[in-house]
């Protein structure tokens, strides 16, 4: 009985052995990297700064006759200036200055480095910037949502980069290699090599099928071999 | 060099300590692979309802004139279609995280606190199913349906099938959950696959991080494991069926015994198939060292060889079982008396069934079950003494046979005497023989072993070792089998033929030709003629070399037999060929079988004098 439990062990892991060896190492890489770090919220200032409210001179019901459209309206700060920011219908996000009313002129790629510099915890130079208009420009990590962007990178280990709005100025999105890895590991995890999106592709199924039964197989064999050692004859 | 034997028992033991958690990871896994995402998300039953006013529709109150401390942010938000300020104080990266937050009328501009039957109604509206909605309770972490979350919650309870409970914002009322039990279930394999046993709320604690790092291992030492497995040649498939014949010296016996088998498994695991059980107490891993063979070939050594055998057993030949191939060697010695045992036998039933041929019943006395391959035989120990020359009691209609036989008794020494099984191990729980009284033409002798087998009584016991298995049908599907008998040679014959038909459902062509002298010596000739009636796949032919004038079956010897029988199947499928009957007999048979063109690794022949 045994040694067949044995040839099974070894015939299934000879085929799925090497996913477990993924398996082990995508999954030693997701639990001890914290995942707060791996989206990057060290990277930045923890956000402190509150607005004066007093300082708000332009109201809402300006800002209603101005954008009758205006939809998600927000009022945030960006580097310490009160700032408006909304859906305008047609004309998509709008960010506007909450003590004049002045629509805020769309970063550029001063301010994007400005900003940039304003949020990123550490004292590193910006390795390079480029915006980002159009989904097939854009790299995987980011939501198509957040377009258009400005795509800040420091020149630092684990590259860091920050996806700055053009309309907002918000930062949108941190990215690091660390989450960059994190995200193949995620893959490698789930088998799903084409986007890394689906967990329920047959793939997976077949051999993590073949793996549970591998690993009952194991389990049989550890049985047999460390709770009953004594036993002459097993074959 | 201790490698091997680390890295396999780290190997062990680590298995022990991660594997429950990894049969989890898996099965958790494969769940969450086949899942049907919308229902385990628990929104089956959710509906996003819109809101939302228009922002001209209100005379809003300034931001700047609320009387309140200065927020991090203000979001307008729509609850019931009234617009609202959200003044957000402080919060976390993540909304489950700490959140200190205040709602005004965006109208009054006065602090603002959603009243319960709001909440139910937001809560309605973002349900569609047929379950009543029961009182909002506001309520505090930590939640069973929200591990990670931390601010309280507005808990609507459902009515329904799926007990739902939909979850809303404490001070805004954003439906933030439906949660039912397709939802709770997806949370359990969740809390499983993470090992979130402390309701952490996440992946990143202390128990998983060892575990992993242990299973991590686990993984290591199996990979290395299978790539020492490939290197030792033992992970090579191995698609053809050419069987192999080894000859296998039993050195606590001082016999020989040829063993076939297909060569692509291991030595431990073929020699196994054919009941020769070398000492094993790990299955074949390379772990226990304790499958020894000695090999008049130079075989390599493998790592687990070097750990497990001295320096001076490898010289001399011994290697492990379980570390190399059938198809490596050519003859080996063993050191191990076949494992068979030895057992007291209680005789259960007698009977003639032919004039010459009684069939003996036995039981083993300490109620074991024997499995063995059919065509066994066992070896019986006859103790010296008296026997008689023939039969005391015999039917009446027998009598006749045995008229020049004078009565009397002839003293022997102990001897040892081989009877092949007549049934199969599972066909019941006695174990059958035929025993053939042999006759001594001089008249003051018999055989010793029929003579005192046929002798014994109903609850005399004997004792017998086995079963030896050297005469099996092979493991072939694809190939049909010729079985030819003559006399009482047909005891493993019909053993293998039942076994293949009732207990291995065999459907390929079985023929048996057997051969007797008269009708009365044909051997379970009723059963076999309704075996044959019941399973078109097995044709029966007897011959009859004496036949009565009643006869209509054939007549002559079973190679005359065979002769035209061989140039009619001949060629349409593999035929493999079984015989048993006397010697003459089958080297008749195989000559003729020989001739037309079957390879001699076809022809399986059971010694009928052992």
């Amino acid at each position: 009985m045994l040694s067949k439990v044995r040839k099974y062990h070894k015939w299934l892991m000879a085929f799925v052995g090497i996913q477990f060896l993924f398996w082990s190492i995508t999954g030693v890489y997701m639990v001890t990297m914290d995942i707060h770090y791996i989206h990057g919220e060290s990277l930045t200032k923890s956000e402190e700064v509150k607005i004066d409210l007093a300082s708000v001179d332009y109201s809402i019901a300006e800002l209603a006759v101005a954008y009758p459209e205006a939809s998600q309206v927000r009022l945030t700060q960006s580097m310490g200036r009160p700032l408006y920011s909304f859906i305008s219908g047609e004309q998509g996000k709008v960010a506007i200055d909450a003590e004049t009313g002045a629509v805020r002129p769309l970063v550029d790629e001063a301010k994007a480095k400005e900003i940039a510099q304003y949020h990123y915890v550490m004292n590193h130079d910006i390795d390079s910037i480029r915006l980002i208009k159009s989904v097939t420009d854009m790299p995987a990590e980011l939501s198509p949502r957040h377009l258009p962007v400005w795509r800040v990178t420091f020149d630092q280990f684990a590259t860091p980069t920050f996806y700055i709005s053009k309309q907002t100025g918000a930062l949108v999105a941190k990215r690091h290699d660390y989450w960059r890895l994190f995200d193949w590991m995620w893959r490698f995890h789930i088998m799903d090599y084409d986007d890394g999106e689906n967990v329920s592709n047959w793939f997976l199924f077949l051999v993590a099928t073949l793996g549970l039964m591998s690993a009952i197989t194991g389990a049989v064999l550890t049985y047999y071999r460390v709770f009953s050692p004594n036993k002459k004859e097993v074959i | 060099m201790r490698l091997f034997k680390l890295n396999t028992s780290v190997h062990k033991w680590l298995s022990l300590f991660v594997g429950l958690q990894l049969l989890i990871w898996l099965g958790t896994g494969l769940y969450f692979n086949l899942m049907d995402h919308s229902k385990a998300s628990g929104n089956e039953l959710r509906v996003h309802s819109h809101h939302e006013g228009s922002i001209t529709g209100f005379d809003l109150f300034p931001i700047k004139d609320i009387i309140s401390e200065a927020p991090q942010e203000v979001n307008l938000i729509w609850v019931l279609h009234q617009p609202y300020y959200h003044l957000v104080f402080d919060k976390g990266q993540h909304s489950y995280q700490v959140r200190d937050s205040l709602l005004f009328d965006a109208v009054t501009g006065k602090l603002f606190n959603l009243s319960e039957e709001q909440v139910l109604t937001l809560a309605k509206n973002s349900y569609s199913g047929q379950g009543k909605l029961t009182t909002p309770v506001l309520s505090q972490p930590p939640f069973s349906d929200h591990v990670r979350q931390q601010n309280p919650m507005w808990q609507v309870a459902v009515e329904d099938e799926n007990n739902t409970t939909i979850y809303l914002d404490s001070i805004t009322g954003q439906v933030l959950r439906h949660a039912n039990d397709d939802f709770r279930l997806k949370d359990l394999m969740m809390k499983l696959h993470f090992m979130d046993y402390g309701n952490s709320g996440g992946f990143n604690h202390w128990l998983i991080i060892a575990f992993a790092f242990a299973t991590l291992f686990l993984s290591i030492t199996g990979v290395t494991w299978l790539i020492q497995q490939y290197r030792s040649g033992l992970l090579k498939l191995g698609w053809g069926t050419n069987r192999q014949k080894v000859a296998v010296t039993f050195s606590n016996e001082n016999t020989i015994t040829d063993i076939s088998a297909v060569g692509s498994s291991t030595v431990l695991e073929e020699l196994a198939s054919s009941h020769v059980y070398l000492s094993s107490s790990c299955g074949g891993g390379g772990t226990c060292g304790k499958c020894m063979f000695l090999s008049s070939t130079q075989l390599p050594i493998t790592l687990s060889e070097q750990e497990h055998l001295s320096q001076e057993q490898l010289k001399e030949g011994y290697r492990l079982g379980c570390q190399h191939r059938f198809s490596e060697i050519s003859s080996i010695e063993v050191n191990t008396d076949r494992n068979i045992e030895n057992h007291e036998l209680v005789v259960v039933a007698t009977n003639f069934i032919t004039p010459f041929i009684k069939e003996v019943k036995f039981k083993v006395k300490s109620g074991k079950q024997l499995a063995f391959k059919a065509g066994a035989y066992m070896q019986f120990d006859v103790p010296a003494g008296m026997n008689s020359l023939r039969p005391e009691n015999m039917p009446e209609n027998y009598e006749k046979y045995w008229e020049s036989y004078s009565h009397g008794r002839f003293s022997h020494d102990g001897v040892t005497r081989h009877y092949s099984l007549v049934n199969f191990d599972e066909e019941s729980d006695e174990l059958t023989f035929n025993i053939r009284w042999q006759t001594a033409k001089d008249g003051f002798r018999a055989g010793i072993g029929s003579s005192y087998l046929g002798s014994l009584q109903v609850g005399e016991t004997i004792t017998a070792k086995g079963p030896f298995s050297d005469f099996y049908a092979t493991s072939n599907k694809k190939v049909s089998r010729v079985f030819i008998g003559a006399g009482s040679g047909l005891a493993p014959l019909r053993s293998i033929i039942f076994e293949q038909l009732k207990k291995h459902k065999d459907k390929s062509g079985l023929t048996l030709i057997y051969g007797a002298r008269t009708e009365d010596d044909l051997l379970y000739h009723n059963e076999l003629k309704s075996l044959s009636e019941k399973h078109k796949n097995f044709s029966y032919i007897p011959t009859l070399s004496n036949p009565s004038e009643q006869w209509q079956g054939h007549s002559g010897y079973v190679q005359q037999v065979l002769l035209p029988y061989l140039s009619q199947k001949m060629a349409l499928f593999p035929i493999e060929f079984y015989l048993c009957g006397p010697e003459a007999m089958m080297s008749e048979v195989e000559k003729i079988i020989t001739d037309a063109g079957i390879p001699s690794n076809q022809i399986f022949k059971d010694k009928f004098s052992r």
